[in-house]
């Protein structure tokens, strides 16, 4: 069935008496998330995305709006509960969502809260590991763990608990570069795999590797576009102090020294071809 | 890190490494009270073989065992020092102007840096052989009947196991921070004992912030994998006695009859 997600004429904020609608985290938020999707949330600091996030996943309950699950409403601590099997998150620091001693037992921790069988917690643990590429570090502590590792143990650990959709908020903004690119790959993998992926970033050339964008700024979705669309457009990510990425100035700057290159870009693919071929 | 040995754990599979946590808990917790029972020399001659036994069959060099004495160290001196010098029984064994040791004071001396080595040394034996997370479920288990009085078992046993996970973070954090305070200048080493304290401020503040800012994020995270207490959780780890867990109840009453045989 999946998990189809919609959040309709949302507003949010931490202390909704004490401040003017206009400074809410979220305003008047309407998105529909499909299963199998696989869609960033690009926005600068402050922006409201991780709050964002956060609703998504129930961590954060509505100040006005409605949040529903395949068409029914979440109202309930039951309901936010069952969520949480559905909808997964992995955080930015990898370091503060680990919890137990062991890479094993940290996977373990998930499936203990959902009360799943010892003997399917034996059965799901070494695929989850294997999947993500830990296979070999059952028993290492996580202070042992690279940056990336730890990410990725974070993955398995919701992997295990084979959600529908997992949110990414800025799970990759404190890796190195190998680590940033393992962690891409596997989202990718995961999307391909049939999970709806929601990447949350400020990072525009991570965010266009997702086949759908939504802009987020003050609080308020700016664009919710597919990445094609976008990135003929992606100069105006400029407006919101947001990066444009490489391949798009690039291809604006030698348009502009009169290389023949086609007027709208989708793809920095796109852009690779027409150069070799113009060359 | 090379620095933290009490509490460390030394991976292996001997002997003791291989006994059910609990077991090691108990025998540990009540080998405490049988320490204090040894009031000659006969009954600490036991106590300190006991002990060599169990370091042999950790398989752990000794060298690691010294090194968990060395922080109480101070104490056993002190302590041993205050013995000597101030009780009083016996021969006079060293008479000087300022003081006169006893033959009881070096007695007392003797038997007290004992218990406090042996204490020290059969925490050692089980911390080193047993890990973080054994020991945090051995306790959650052996406690669980004081649920039933509302003492929250589970919660404790994961916020111990939750300060264990993060004692090599928050050192490194610890180290990040003193190297940035050095870096721009800090003066930790010199100085009397309130300077260097005082010193250490500019360290501890940022880190408690950065700690409370750790906990914040970590509880997010745990709720976000369905953290709810206690309630319905199921346990991937099972604990289960062996046939060898039980020759500890044998041991432990062997050593009780020789003790309570052999102290006069």
């Amino acid at each position: 069935m999946g998990t189809e997600i919609t959040l309709k004429d949302v507003w949010f904020h931490y202390y909704p008496q004490t401040e003017s609608r206009e400074n809410w985290a979220v305003q008047n938020v309407s998105l529909d998330f499909q299963q199998g999707e696989y869609v960033s949330i690009i926005g600068s600091n402050g922006s409201g995305k991780s709050s964002l996030a956060c609703l998504l996943n129930g961590l954060f309950i509505p100040t006005e709006g409605a949040f529903c699950i395949n068409g029914q409403p979440i109202t309930t601590d039951q309901d936010r509960w069952e969520l949480k099997r559905r909808v997964g998150m992995i955080f930015q620091n990898p370091d503060n969502q680990i919890v137990a001693p062991s890479v094993v037992d940290d996977i373990a921790f998930g499936l203990e809260n959902l009360g799943v069988s010892r003997e399917e917690m034996k059965y799901r643990i070494p695929l989850v590991l294997e999947q993500v590429g830990l296979s070999g570090l059952e028993k290492k502590e996580p202070h042992h763990l690279s940056g990336g590792q730890k990410q990725r143990l974070a993955i398995a650990g919701i992997l295990a608990m084979q959600p529908d959709v997992i949110i990414f908020d800025e799970s990759t903004s404190m890796l190195d570069p190998d680590g940033r690119k393992h962690i891409l790959r596997l989202m990718d993998e995961l999307h391909k795999s049939g999970i709806t992926i929601i990447h949350i970033t400020h990072q525009a050339t991570e965010a266009f590797l997702a086949e759908r964008l939504i802009v987020i700024h003050q609080g308020r979705i700016m664009m919710d576009q597919s990445s094609k669309e976008l990135y003929a457009n992606a100069t105006l990510l400029d407006q919101w102090g947001l990066d444009v990425p490489i391949g798009i100035l690039l291809h604006q700057a030698l348009r502009d020294k009169g290389w023949k290159l086609s007027e709208k870009m989708e793809s920095e693919e796109q852009l690779v071809s027409e150069l070799w071929t113009s060359m | 890190m090379s620095r933290i040995v009490i509490g460390q754990y030394i991976p292996g599979d001997s002997f003791l490494h291989r006994l059910d946590p609990r077991a090691k808990l108990l025998f540990v917790f009540l080998f405490f009270f049988l320490i204090f029972l040894a009031n000659n020399i006969s009954t600490y001659l036991i106590l300190y073989l006991f002990v060599a036994i169990c370091i042999l069959l950790s398989q752990i060099r000794v060298r690691l065992f010294l090194g968990s004495i060395k922080p109480v160290l101070f104490i056993i001196i002190l302590t041993s020092i205050l013995h000597l010098v101030m009780t009083k029984g016996g021969a006079a064994l060293l008479t000087t102007p300022l003081f006169t040791v006893y033959e009881e004071g070096v007695r007392q001396a003797a038997f007290i840096s004992s218990r406090f080595l042996i204490l020290v040394v059969m925490a050692s034996i089980l911390t080193f052989t047993t890990s973080s997370l054994d020991l945090t479920d051995a306790l959650e288990q052996l406690l669980e009947p004081l649920k039933k009085i509302r003492v929250p078992v589970h919660e404790l046993a994961l916020m111990m196991s939750i300060a264990l996970r993060f004692i090599p973070t928050l050192w490194e954090e610890t180290e990040k921070i003193k190297n940035a305070q050095l870096a721009r200048g800090a003066n930790l080493e010199s100085g009397n004992i309130f300077k260097r304290l005082a010193a250490y401020i500019p360290i501890f503040i940022p880190l408690f912030l950065s700690s409370f800012r750790r906990a914040e994020e970590l509880a997010m995270a745990m709720e976000a994998r369905a953290y709810r207490g206690g309630i319905g959780r199921t346990k991937y780890r099972l604990l289960q006695y062996k046939g060898k867990d039980y020759s500890l109840i044998v041991i432990f009453l062997l050593l009780v009859i020789m003790i309570g045989w052999l102290r006069s």
